[in-house]
């Protein structure tokens, strides 16, 4: 990772901020980071540059760092909403939904017009598949945000899950055709879009444009257990069964311990006699099942 | 072919295309029960789950009775006041019923959830088995609409020595070693004290902890050995070595080899299918035979089950309600080698019941047009509202079946009883006003029960079908029948009681006629023996009495 020498020298600690900023701008998270990160050395109390490197360390996953800065952030400035929602956001990637949830109630107690909040709830609620009220929450935030791709997104997931496919077939269609989610801010959620995309298709019989949506999820996220699983069943719904087999073979291969891909090459088994091989997956489920059941209070 | 059978097979055509309607008749019927959960704020997991209602003949009159499995007081479990009491209505056959519950003897002990109606000592009466938290009851029909508690006689206390009770929620007859006595099958959910009961919180306080914070138990099986004792080969059988989280359980042949199989929904756990392979020994096949979960491969938490050939293939299918998001699961019987294939997208039931939770299901042929549909009785869990976005209380539903395998929401043109909100649970179906239109009958958590009678209009022809056997006429259970009528697919059902959630629903084999004026019959009895007749009388109960199985029988 390389950080440009001359800004540290010709700027001290506003010219490295600028820098990082420059490379936030244009979506080098690593290296903002970085800059960043120098920046805090030089000018600890700098608000602007602890905001921007938890959300640098949350974009890049790097939690642990995100977490300290915000501790400092909200310390220098208690009321801050960009930190809260910065907050929100960590909260939410290690799956802490309850105090994510409380801190938006007090976002949006104090502003009901905020838009950024509106967006972290949507995404709480679709989370927690609450998909009528995450569906509201886009909504609101969409008057904050008109046209921000990524919310339009996870509204037309929404719609999807709440049996309007029409309405979500004509957001999906639009964003698709504006590739207005591609940009590489996106990459992480574009790839979730893309299957949520591909079960439309698929529900709807249309199989080639759901294997369409799965080859884009493929090539953002190459190898992913989820978009194998969903290729085996497009697959194996055309009539494809050896390919399907082959996907859903790599898919329990990708995620061993997860359950639908092998629940899927079960049926295929079973239907091209593979008996054997169908017994043996049916036998790990029941076993995996049956310590699940087992745990928990006596 | 007999002229009879020809004319079956030359009447006109029977396309049939009525709206199904629901009429609620709740308060001219006289039944006033509310379900009481005993909840008060301590967020106990068996508030949830109550409670059962059975639709049954309590005493040969020809007119459906119903009794309603009510909860207890909590933390103590037990029936502290009338409130809890379970309850038997009287069916007076002018529409209006009578609660006979203290002089029937039936309020019961305990914390009740399910409850499952057969002639267990073939005395010619129905007696119920009531599932419940720390109580499970049997009480035999005397015959003079009283009952007597015997429980322990018949060996049905339901635990093993030094284990405590365990918890269960629903229970069924079927007659598994096909000796002509209703044996009985009881799922069990799970470990749960309300002492060590565990605490869990959302953001909008105390809620219910996930079943996956509990212990599964497994379920029992129980051999109806006559002289009304009863022998528990749940070990034995092979059910009790599968650890589940048993809600609604329903009986049908799926692999065709003339023995009732067993599928039991599980709560956020795969289900079971225990296929019977003969000498009282079944072995768990849902994963081999694809009815453990849905094509996305994961487990939903399953509430009420229906066993039921719903695409007039005559093979059964089964039909499950969920909780939101999960849909309610439809499993299509394709046969060997894979049996069972997820239709729930295909079906329309993935879009139409995504946003549903539901509890208690039937597959009836509402409208009688040949084609069984679909009733959900349905209710969200409490204090999910705010992030539902729409209160718990819900409308039931009702899915017509348009054939090809589709099904299609007909609730909003089925009149106002369809719309008004309830904390639905268990539903059990039966024809209570002899009009050939299958009513329900729901239980709600801390509200009125409700009748909703069946008033679609122009609904077509039906037979029902009572059948016995035996010197004693005594019930037959999982006999199944087809039946064939002109310009109609040729249909599947079969003698059962176990539907839905922890209810069980009246015992003939119904079938919808659409337009034809007669059908031909055949019956397949328990053992192998098979009967037909035309019948060119319709719209009528046929008594049926076998001629062929009577005499294996016993008394």
């Amino acid at each position: 990772m390389f950080f440009p020498l001359f800004a540290l020298i010709l700027h001290g600690s506003q010219g490295l901020e600028a820098e990082a900023d420059r490379s936030y701008e244009a979506e080098e998270y690593a290296v903002a980071l970085e800059g960043y990160r120098r920046t805090l050395e030089k000018a600890p109390d700098s608000l602007h540059a602890l905001r921007r490197f938890a959300d640098c360390a949350i974009r890049l996953k790097r939690l642990d760092h995100a977490d300290q800065t915000l501790r400092r952030a909200a310390a220098l400035q208690p009321s801050d909403r960009e930190v809260r929602r910065l907050s929100v956001r960590a909260l939410l990637l290690s799956g802490e939904t309850g105090q994510a949830e409380q801190v938006l109630s007090g976002l949006l107690k104090s502003d009901a017009e905020d838009a950024e909040s509106w967006r972290l709830y949507g995404i709480l609620l679709y989370s927690l598949g609450y998909h009528r009220t995450a569906l509201a929450a886009f909504e609101r935030a969409l008057k904050g945000k008109p046209g921000e791709p990524e919310i339009r997104a996870y509204r037309a997931s929404c719609l999807l899950q709440l049996g309007d496919s029409a309405a979500a077939e004509k957001e999906f269609e639009s964003l698709a055709e504006s590739k207005a989610l591609h940009a590489r801010r996106y990459e992480e959620t574009r790839a979730d879009f893309e299957i949520a995309h591909a079960q439309l298709r698929y529900e709807r019989g249309q199989w080639e444009q759901a294997l369409q949506r799965l080859d884009a999820a493929a090539a953002l996220r190459p190898g992913w257990p989820a978009e194998l699983f969903w290729r085996a069943r497009v697959l194996l719904a055309t009539g494809r069964v050896s390919e399907a087999q082959a996907a859903a073979e790599r898919a329990v291969e990708a995620a061993p311990e997860a359950m639908p891909a092998r629940s899927l090459l079960i049926r295929i088994y079973r239907l091209t006699g593979q008996s054997g091989k169908a017994a043996a997956l049916a036998q790990w489920i029941r076993e995996r099942e049956q310590r699940r059941a087992n745990e928990g209070r006596p | 072919m007999k002229i009879a059978h020809l004319l079956l097979f030359v009447s006109a055509p029977v396309c049939l295309l009525a709206q199904i309607r629901f009429g609620d008749a709740t308060a001219r019927s006289g039944i006033d029960f509310t379900l009481r959960n005993g909840a008060k704020g301590g967020m106990h997991l068996v508030e949830l789950m109550p409670g059962g209602v059975a639709a049954f003949d309590l005493d040969n009159d020809g007119c459906q009775d119903l009794f309603f499995a009510n909860g207890a007081a909590l933390p103590s479990l037990e029936k502290e006041g009338p409130e809890f009491w379970n309850r038997l209505y009287r069916n007076n056959c002018d529409g209006t019923f009578s609660d006979i519950t203290q002089k029937a003897g039936v309020a019961g002990t305990g914390y009740s959830m399910g409850v499952a109606a057969a002639d267990y000592d073939g005395d010619g009466y129905t007696d119920l088995f009531i599932a419940g938290v720390n109580r499970n009851q049997l009480l035999r029909n005397r015959g003079d609409r009283t009952f007597e508690d015997t429980t322990a006689k018949a060996g049905l206390a339901g635990h093993a020595p030094g284990h405590r009770k365990p918890w269960s929620i629903a229970a069924g007859w079927l007659d598994a070693d096909l000796d002509g006595r209703p044996d009985l099958f009881v799922s069990n959910y799970v470990s749960w004290d309300p002492a060590s009961e565990p605490k869990c919180r959302n953001s909008q306080g105390s809620f219910y902890c996930h079943p996956d914070q509990y212990r599964g138990l497994s379920h029992q099986i129980f051999r109806n050995a006559g002289s009304g004792k009863f022998v528990d080969l749940s070990a034995a059988s092979g059910i009790a070595k599968y650890t589940g989280k048993g809600m609604g359980v329903a009986f049908a042949d799926y692999d065709r080899d003339g023995r009732p199989d067993i599928f039991v929904g599980n709560d956020s756990m795969r289900n079971f299918l225990f296929r019977n392979a003969g000498d009282f020994r079944f072995d768990e096949v849902g994963l081999d035979a694809g009815a453990s979960l849905g094509e996305h491969g994961r487990p939903i938490a399953t509430m009420g089950v229906d066993f039921r050939d719903l695409d007039n293939d005559r093979r059964p299918d089964v039909v499950m309600t969920a909780m939101v998001n999960d849909a309610f699961l439809l499993l299509r019987n394709l046969g060997p080698p894979a049996f069972f294939e997820d239709f729930t997208i295909r079906s329309g039931l993935a879009a139409g019941t995504r946003q549903m939770t539901g509890w208690g299901v039937g597959a009836y042929d509402f409208d009688n047009d040949g084609r069984k549909d679909l009733f959900f009785a349905n209710a969200h869990f409490p204090r999910l509202s705010l992030y539902l976005g729409v209160p718990a209380p819900q409308p039931a539903a009702v899915f017509r079946n348009t054939g090809q395998g589709r099904f299609e929401n007909v609730s909003s043109a089925a009149g106002p009883a369809l719309q008004a909100s309830a904390h639905h649970r268990g539903a059990a179906f039966a024809d209570f006003n002899n009009d050939g239109r299958i009513d329900v009958a729901l239980s709600c958590i801390q509200s009125p029960a409700r009748l909703l009678l069946n008033e679609t209009p122009d609904a077509g022809g039906w037979i029902a079908l009572d059948l016995r056997a035996g010197p004693s006429r005594r019930e037959v259970w999982g006999a199944e029948v087809t039946a064939t009528a002109a310009g109609m697919e040729t249909q599947l059902n079969q003698v059962t009681t176990s539907v839905g959630y922890t209810s069980s629903s009246e015992r003939f084999v119904r079938f919808g006629l659409g337009r034809a004026r007669g059908v031909r019959v055949e019956v397949a009895w328990p053992g192998g023996a098979v009967e037909a007749r035309e019948l060119t009388t319709i719209n009528k109960i046929v008594p049926w009495h076998s001629r062929s199985v009577g005499a294996k029988l016993p008394h």
